[in-house]
């Protein structure tokens, strides 16, 4: 390899730690829409912190910080609520998680589901 | 509900934010001038000419972007355009739901999806579009062109007091990019 191109590659190679701290980073538990329409999403964390926002179909939501525990999840669809879970609904839901296993919450037209969260 | 629908600002979040990616298309997109006339070209040819020559001035960080994405491809990631850059989709680096933006080059690896992902980036008080947060990335390098890595960290680095993500935010919520 030549002197400019070899400098080059060694910049990149240098310079790819670099970029693993410049990415915008996501945290779980997540909640997915997996439903083909659009929804209104009523979540609150255990650190207090909550939203109510629409969300297309496919989103998924990542969660504020990590390991953060859902305490409330209203999903509604038209403005008609389709679940709605409290504390004790989403710990009973997530009694199968390993504990610190990552999960997606995921909205299905059946109910909410954990799923792990593998890399895809 | 009330304690559902009160952010943790205690401002009511209600209504506060109905985007998503189409949304922001009919918003942003490419839409009639509505003065219309020799005026309307002439803004149009202008924005474009400025638009251009941001590229121009982010070229160097693109290249990079570009290299970097590339080297992705054989393992899997592949090529989209959106969000005013070239996308690297299931690059086979990083965190689902993670995006990283060089120039006009945006990469995201697996599972992160710039039109669904949604996360409180930087401390924001609602889930943020990731691909219109990069998307203000873009327009920073546009403007900062290979100013912009030193500006960036020399402004706070990764952290929620760094004005170009709590711009990057902004953006995505419908203002500005500039920090």
């Amino acid at each position: 390899m030549r002197g400019p191109a070899r400098r080059l590659a060694w910049t990149l190679v240098l310079a790819f730690p670099l970029l693993g701290f410049v990415c915008d980073q996501s945290h779980a538990p997540a909640l997915q829409n997996n439903l083909d329409q659009p929804i209104k999403i009523h979540a609150a964390y255990s650190n207090g912190q909550s939203f109510a926002q629409d969300f297309p179909p496919g989103a998924r939501i990542w969660a504020p910080h990590e390991g953060l525990v859902i305490t409330r999840l209203q999903v509604a669809m038209n403005g008609k609520v389709l679940f709605d879970l409290n504390s004790q609904d989403i710990e009973r839901l997530a009694a199968g998680v390993a504990p610190g296993q990552r999960i997606v919450w995921t909205i299905e037209s059946d109910g909410i589901h954990p799923v792990p969260l593998k890399k895809d | 509900m009330d304690r559902i629908a009160q952010g943790a600002n205690g401002v009511s979040q209600e209504n506060q934010l109905k985007l998503n990616s189409r949304e922001f298309g009919q918003r942003y997109g490419v839409a009639p001038n509505p003065s219309g006339g020799v005026g309307g070209v002439l803004s149009t040819v202008g924005r474009v000419g400025i638009d251009v020559l941001g590229k121009l001035w982010a070229l160097p960080n693109t290249i990079i972007g570009g290299l970097v994405g590339l080297g992705g491809v054989p393992f899997g990631a592949r090529v989209e355009f959106g969000n005013n850059a070239i996308q690297f989709l299931d690059f086979p680096l990083g965190e689902a739901g993670e995006g990283l933006t060089l120039g006009n080059v945006q990469i995201f690896p697996r599972g992160s999806d710039p039109a669904t992902s949604f996360g409180f980036y930087y401390g924001s008080p609602v889930p943020i579009n990731l691909g219109l947060h990069e998307q203000a990335h873009t327009f920073q390098y546009q403007v900062f062109g290979p100013t912009f890595l030193p500006t960036y960290f020399l402004s706070g680095g990764i952290s929620a007091s760094n004005p170009f993500e709590l711009a990057a935010n902004r953006y995505a919520l419908g203002g500005s990019f500039f920090p």
